[in-house]
Formats: structure tokens, sequence, C-alpha cells
């Protein structure tokens, strides 16, 4: 093994650019480290070159422990995004440094200049200033100067970044072959696939500092292990689905399982990916058994590039849930993505609307592990109740529970340790797999750290009421609501199941991600949905029949209604019992009312705007609603993960 | 802006570009260029021979070449310092970095007078230091050393001025391509830095030495302005016009004229950025 990364962590403040990453890298093998911006790669890549210390961990090159070498003594060649070739020594000077460092003799260091220069096609061009080379000359300068003096490994940090794409697809190839001929050992970090795929022996995938999944482009993109990499890679359709003796359900369609896929015993539930170019579209006679998923109809019809992409509508499908291509707010029918080739004879020849049958080319599953709850809990009276109530959720939503102990002072660490021992007590043989987490310090930090730390799907807080001059919910639950991805709940008491799902659409941001969570929830659970729009103070006055109303007025509540109208559909796509209600009146108020005459067991909203937060000077209707119906309170943040 | 211009629409041009240009003049030549022409008409006024005769009086002479020396010396001492605490302000994070760094760029702010007065307060015989220090020895108030050290200080910014700002463009992966292929802080700092910093040091030098030379306020009160001891040329000037001696003063003064006109021309000859005052 040529790089070694063992259980490595970093640590920015409170937020893991490097959470226990462990990485094998063979001799001679092109890895890439693939992920978005703050993923942590390009930490990662100073990390093994010694230009930043891991906080843990072991870091091995060629089988010696390196942590406690600087850079100088690692003998790794880096190439930098922004090349800092030095701008004062000609294209040679910049490749010799390095070897002049290293002391070889001036005949050595000439001949290997010149191979250099010949490998990376720049013969004569030794005595030019960088400045005077294009992006892509100056890139592959750059490579051979980091590796002139035969260093033992490779990185290189997003090395194309600033190229055009047409000289980056000339400079992948030559890099490429470069690699090959000289056996290096090298790790690239990219945000880009189609580099990775590209390039790669293997793939790393990093998300927030977690190493997701290692191996092969093509593994990675047929057989992801999770669904981060299954929807990260490419474009993909992905459905929940039953496995049952070889096939695989959904909805109504039986698909034979791929021998590759894992064999169950029983039932499980699972996660169907579809990439779009598997999915065939074919005319309506030509049902195959154990490849049909069934009529659909074409949506959308375009080029993209090489491809043709379609969008089609499956009426079929209703009741499934979607996880990609992510479902759109009030849209009529679910929806899946195809790719063909546009020279396919049929399918150039088929028009928008016209009625197809779908066969699934291939198909890959990937385990259910629902959804994870985090509660937390400081070992206070209220604990209990979020315990209990953490393990109605997680139980009745196949879930898995996290309870997460935090102790704000010293004096705090036994209560709260206490408080976890109970959780154990209690629920470590309805939840074999819970996990319990102590931390001491400020709650709200603590909470985000675990949320940075691991996938969750909710979190779950308790609300103690209001104390003090507060006029808002505490600032934990404040600051983690403003912060977070992740839904949280927030509880003022338990309630026994979840039966009965309130969505209010007045309050919060004008996002849509609430009713869609809300709905996700609700059909796990089976619980039935009522979706709530109050609508102001004057329009009640106005009177309810629209003919006393302005023509203003009128189409407003026409807008309402057809946003009611959207939001139920959009529930009942997703397989929930959904009603839509109108109340006339303040918002706050009118949600109380409607909470407590319909005895919900939760209450969904959006996330309120941070300017709602403060400074109105009022009290946040989040805030009122807890104090006054005392039910569990959701609130959904604009942009929250996809969870089934 | 290249394509057929009506005739029309190039005269209105030319007459407001004209007048713009008018008006400029106007303003500049009774504010900067009328006061140095003064200069050298009165130091011309005796002709050659009286200019040759005052500037080789041995206190001109004196004065000329102490201010030279201090302004060289100060130089050579404000490149290394001023590099170096550039370096430091710019690539390294510790406490008190921020405060520092306005700290350093004060000299710029306060009036040279007052910072004079306040090397005295620590180095004069009554000084924090000096008390102690004086009766010792060391003496270096109303001394060519005093003056280096107020030069030193007022000078201080301008040196940092032209340098960090080059060194805070230079990204620090720079210096970490160095790093990873092996050289050390040293030889990474005189092969890879030193050289990117060449035209700030440059121009950092040159501003140095064009306000050493002409430094007044402080040099007034650390030297005491002891004739053929500590008498640099400004002091010298004034000296000579307030004994009325006008033509002396003019000759020196255009001599020191000429070289702070040199150095400038220089300073924008040879930068390619243009000279930046304060950091």
């Amino acid at each position: 093994m040529s790089i070694v990364l063992d259980h490595v962590s970093k640590w920015f403040g409170s937020h893991a650019a490097l959470d226990e990453v462990s990485l094998e890298v063979s001799d001679g093998e092109l890895f890439v480290l693939l992920g978005g911006s703050g993923s942590g790669k390009s930490t990662a890549l100073r990390i093994i070159a010694g230009l930043t210390r891991p906080d843990d961990g072991r870091i091995l090159l060629q089988g010696t422990r390196v942590d406690d070498l600087p850079p100088q003594k690692r003998g790794v060649g880096f190439v930098f995004q922004n090349y800092s070739l030095f701008r004062h020594m000609t294209v040679g000077k910049n490749i010799e440094f390095g070897m002049r460092v290293h002391r070889v003799d001036e005949r050595e260091r000439i001949r290997r200049r010149e191979e250099l220069l010949n490998l990376i096609g720049l013969d004569g061009m030794s005595d030019i200033l960088p400045e005077h080379l294009s992006g892509g000359q100056q890139q592959r300068v750059a490579v051979a100067r980091a590796l002139a003096y035969r260093p033992s490994v490779l990185l290189m940090d997003e090395p194309f970044g600033a190229l055009d794409a047409l000289t980056r697809a000339q400079i992948r190839q030559s890099m490429r072959e470069i690699q090959q001929k000289l056996k290096v050992t090298t790790i690239l970090v990219t945000h880009d696939q189609e580099e990775a795929f590209d390039l790669a022996d293997r793939i790393g995938i990093l998300d927030r500092g977690h190493l997701v999944e290692v191996g092969p482009p093509h593994a990675l993109y047929r057989r992801p292990k999770t669904e981060y990499v299954a929807t990260f890679l490419g474009a993909a359709n992905l459905l929940m689905g039953d496995v049952r003796e070889g096939q695989v359900q959904i909805g109504d369609a039986v698909l034979t399982l791929p021998p590759e896929a894992p064999q169950v015993k029983g039932s499980m539930e699972v996660k169907v990916l579809i990439r779009p170019e598997d999915l065939e579209i074919s005319s309506r006679e030509g049902r195959i058994e154990g490849k049909t998923l069934g009529l659909g109809r074409i949506r959308e019809k375009f080029h993209a590039g090489p491809i043709l992409r379609l969008k089609v509508g499956m009426p079929s499908l209703e009741g499934v849930p979607i996880l990609r291509p992510e479902p759109t707010y009030g849209q009529a029918e679910p929806t899946l993505i195809s790719h063909a080739l546009p020279e396919s004879g049929e399918v150039a020849s088929l028009e928008t609307g016209s009625e197809v049958l779908l066969l699934v080319r291939n198909l890959h599953v990937i385990p259910h592990e629902g959804i994870s709850i985090l509660v937390c809990i400081d070992g206070s009276d209220l604990s209990r109740r979020c315990l209990d109530f953490g393990a109605v959720v997680a139980s009745q939503m196949h879930g898995r529970m996290v309870v997460l102990g935090v102790a704000e002072k010293p004096n705090e660490e036994t209560r709260a340790r206490e408080g976890l021992s109970l959780a154990t007590q209690l629920f470590s043989e309805q939840f074999p797999n819970l996990k319990t987490r102590f931390r001491t310090g400020n709650a709200a930090d603590r909470i985000l750290q675990e949320l940075d730390r691991e996938e969750y799907g909710m979190i779950l807080l308790g609300y103690r009421g209001r104390h003090g001059p507060a006029r808002s919910i505490g600032s934990t639950a404040e600051r983690i609501t403003m912060l977070s991805r992740v839904p949280v709940l927030i509880l003022p008491e338990a309630r026994p199941s979840l039966r009965r799902i309130l969505i209010c659409m007045a309050t919060g941001a004008s996002s849509r991600s609430d009713v869609i969570f809300a709905g996700r929830v609700a059909e796990r659970v089976g619980a039935a949905a009522t979706l709530l729009h109050v609508s102001g103070g004057d329009e009640a006055e106005a009177g309810a029949e629209p003919a006393d109303s302005g023509g203003v007025r009128y189409h407003l509540r026409e807008l309402i209604t057809e946003r009611l109208v959207r939001g139920v559909r959009t529930l009942k796509l997703m397989g929930v019992n959904a009603q839509m209600k109108v109340r006339h009146g303040l918002p706050p108020e009118e949600i109380v009312e409607e909470a407590l005459s319909g005895d919900y067991d939760l209450i969904a909203m959006g996330a309120p705007d941070p300017p709602r937060w403060r400074g109105t000077g009022r009290q946040s209707i989040i805030d009122f609603v807890l104090e006054k119906a005392r039910q569990p309170v959701l609130i959904v943040p604009a942009a929250s993960p996809s969870e089934g | 802006m290249t394509g057929e211009r009506s005739p029309a629409a190039g005269r209105r041009k030319t007459l407001t570009h004209r007048i713009t240009i008018g008006v400029l003049w106007a303003i500049l030549t009774p504010l900067l260029i009328l006061p140095l022409v003064a200069i050298f008409v009165f130091a011309g006024r005796g002709g050659w021979s009286s200019f040759w005769r005052t500037i080789s009086l041995p206190d001109a002479q004196f004065a000329l070449r102490l201010s030279l020396w201090i302004a060289l010396w100060t130089s050579v001492a404000n490149a290394a310092i001023g590099t170096f605490s550039a370096y430091v302000l710019s690539k390294h994070r510790f406490r008190g970095r921020g405060p520092l760094t306005i700290l350093v760029n004060l000299p710029v702010a306060i009036p040279t007078v007052v910072m004079g007065t306040s090397l005295l307060l620590l180095w004069g015989p009554i000084g924090l230091l000096g008390r102690y220090l004086v009766p010792l020895g060391f003496r270096p108030m109303f001394a060519p050393f005093g003056i280096f050290l107020a030069h030193l200080l007022v000078t201080f910014p301008y040196m940092l001025g032209a340098v960090k700002p080059v060194l805070d463009e230079l990204e620090i992966t720079y210096e970490e391509a160095a790093y990873t292929m092996g050289a050390g802080r040293a030889r990474t700092f005189f092969y890879v830095i030193l050289p990117a910093l060449k035209g700030g040091i440059f121009s950092g030098t040159l501003l140095t030495f064009a306000h050493s030379l002409g430094e007044f306020g402080a040099t007034a009160m650390v030297s005491g302005n002891l004739r053929m001891k500590t008498q640099t040329a400004p002091l010298f000037i004034f000296a000579q016009f307030e004994a009325g001696q006008i033509e002396i003063a003019n000759a020196v003064a255009a001599v020191l004229a000429v070289l702070s006109f040199t150095i400038f021309v220089f300073l924008l000859r040879f930068t390619r950025n243009p000279a930046r005052e304060g950091a």
C-alpha cells in the first residue's frame, strides 16, 4: 500500500472537515477523491502532504508513518489548483527546483528536465517564464515540477479546475497517460464527476467529512451501497419497493431481481435504483415478465447533448414513495426519467403525450435503513417524554433512534448520563441498534456537530415552556431550527401514537418541502393528514361569500384553493389519506383552534424566515402554538433532505 | 469607439478635453510647479560659480553627506526589518496581529515631531530608558544614531506598505509548493519568496530613502541640530534660512530636490506597481 489513512480526523472549530476517514491506495493506482465543496477532500490531500496537521489518526506512506514528518520529508509531489509556479523562474528552473533541493547533480538534472518536458509536450520551452504559457501548459509544468524529484506519491488538488472545458478534456487524457507511464501512485481531488469517471482506477466519495463509499467507477455507479452515492453520481430513479423471493415489488409491478442483489428470506424494504438509461420505453405491446414497470405517458422530451431525455408520467405508481426524481409540489402524477439514444427509431417517433410501456432493463437495490431520529436529552424531567415520543415515531416509521445526552455545565453531567442509561434500559430491546452519545458543552453547538457527523432524518427536542422574558421557543431549538437542514420536532408533551397530522401552510417560508416531508412521515406511519390554510383576518371580515368580495380578493381565494388542491394531490400521490381545510382569522389563533379541535398528534410547519424569529416584538407563531396547543410541532427547513 | 465619428463630435470632444487639461495646469502650476521652479531660480541667481561655492561650504557638505549616509543606512535597515515584519504580519496568524498591523502603520498618521518627541522621551537623558542608559554611556539622542532611529521609525510604514500587499497577494500555496518539494523555510524564503518581493522591496527602499533625505520634524527633535555633528540637510536649510542666508539654503534645497526627483524617476520607471503609501 502506497498511501494509508487510518481513522484520520480534522476539526475546524466544532465542524468536522474529516471524520475518521480510512483509506488505502495501492501502488501505481490513480485514486480520485470526489466530493462537493466543503466535503473535506482538499483537507484530506493537505493532510497527506503534511501541509495540514490532522487532529487524530495515522498516515502511512510506503509503509512508514509520516504523521510527525514535515512536508519536506514526506516525498510527495503536490499539484495545486492554482499551479503556484514560481513566477520569477523559467519553466526549466521550476522543474529543476525540487531536484536542486534534493542535490541531484547537474547532468542528471538536465537529463530529467528534458525528459519531463518531452513527456508533457513542451520540448524546447525550458527558458520561458511561466507567465508566457497558456493555462494548460502551466498546468503541465506544475505536474512535471511535482514529478521531477521522483516522489513516491503524487497529490493533485483540482488540477484541471482552472481550465476551459476543451483543454480540460485534452489535459485529462495526457495526464492519464503520464500517470500510467510513470506508474506513480496518485490521489486526485475533484468535484467533477466526469473527470473522476474518466481518470480513476477507484473513486472515493466524500460527503461532509465522511468517506461514504469507495470503489471502481462502474461499480459505484451501477451498484452503490448508499442512497447518497446512488443520487450523487449521475441521474437516478429511486423508488421504494419490497424484496421478496428473488423479486422486487414496486407498487403493483413485480420485477426480477438481478442475481447480484442481496438475497433475503422473507421480505425486506428497499430503495430501488433504476438508472434512466435502464428504463426502456417500448410500444404498448411487448410486456416482458419480470421487466415491466407499467404503462406511462411521455410528458416531456428533449435533447440533452447526445441523449434523449424523457419524463414519463406513471399513474400506476401512485402511492409509491419516489425519492428521485424528487417529486415537485402539486405534480399531477408520479414521474420517472428515461434516457434513450435519439437514433433508436421508436422513441424518436413518439410524441409528448403518447402512451408507452416502461421496461426495466436493469435495476439495483439498496437496503432501506429507515429514518434515523436524533433524540436530544439533558437528563431533566423532559427527557422521559422525549424518549417515549422518539420511540413512538421511530417504531412507527421503522426507523432508528440515536440518543444524545448533552450536559451544558459540569454539574449536569451525572443527570445527562443517567438519562442515557435510562434510554438504554427502556428501549434497547425495542431498538437493538439504539445508540447513545454523551457530549458536554453548549447544547445547540453539540447537536449541530452531531448533525454533521451522521445522516439524520429528524431531530427531537423537548419543550420546557416559556421561561423568563423569552418570547421564543428557547435558544437551543431556535438556533438548531435556523441552522439545520434536518427537520426539528419540538415536544411539549408526548403522544401515544401518530395518527393525525396537521400541516399548516400559512406559516413559514414559501417552500413546499414542509408538505412533502410531512407527507412522507404520514405515509410511513399511516397517519391521516389535514392540510390547513388560514387566510388573514380582513378576509374573514369580508365574509365567506365570494360575491361580497372584490375581484382581487376572489382571485386570491382561487389561488389559495388551487394551492391546497395541489397540496392534497401531492399527498395523495404519496399514498397519504389527505384532506384540506381553510380557516379565517389570525394564523396563530386559528392553528391552535384547529389543533385542539382536531386532536392532532403532530403539527407540521415550514421554518419561518430568520427575521420572523425575532424583532417583531410578537411571540413567534411556533412558540404560540407550542404553548397553547401543547402538541408536538415539526419544523421543516426550506430545503430538507429526502427521506423515505 | 473606433468607428467613424462625426467631425463635430470630435471637435467638441477636443474642446472639453482641452479645457479639462487647462484647468489641471491652472491648478497645479501655482501649487506644485512654481515652488519647485522658485528653488532653482533662487539657487541659480548667482550663477554656477556661486552655486558651487555655497555647496562646497564645509557645513553644507557635512549636512548633505550626513543626510545621504543616514538615508542609506535607514533604507538598508528598513529593507531588512520591514520585509521581515511584512512577512510575519502577512503569513503568520498570532494573537495581537490586528493591533500590531495598525500600530506599525501609525507613524504615517502621527506628526513626525510627535514621533521625535516620543523617541526623546524614551532614550533622552530623562527618558524612560534613557535615564538608566545615558549614565552608562549609551547616548543615542543628539547623535547621528538617534537620527537613524528616528528615520527608521518614521519611514517604517513605507517599506511595509510596499512589501506587504505583494506578500498578501502571494498565495500560501506558493511557499507550500516549495515545502512539498523538500525546501526548508530558509531556502523557501530566500529562493522562492524573496525574488517575488523584489519589486516591492525596491520601491519600498527608494521611498524610504527619499523620505529619510527630506525628514525634518523628528530629526529636529532628536538631533539637537548641532552644526557639523548632527545637522542634516533639511535642518541646515532651515537654519540658513533663519539666519538670512537664503542663497545657501536655496543651493542645498536645490540639491535635495534634484536627488529626490531622480529617486522618483527611478521609482516610477523600474517598479511595475506604482509606489503605495502606507500598508
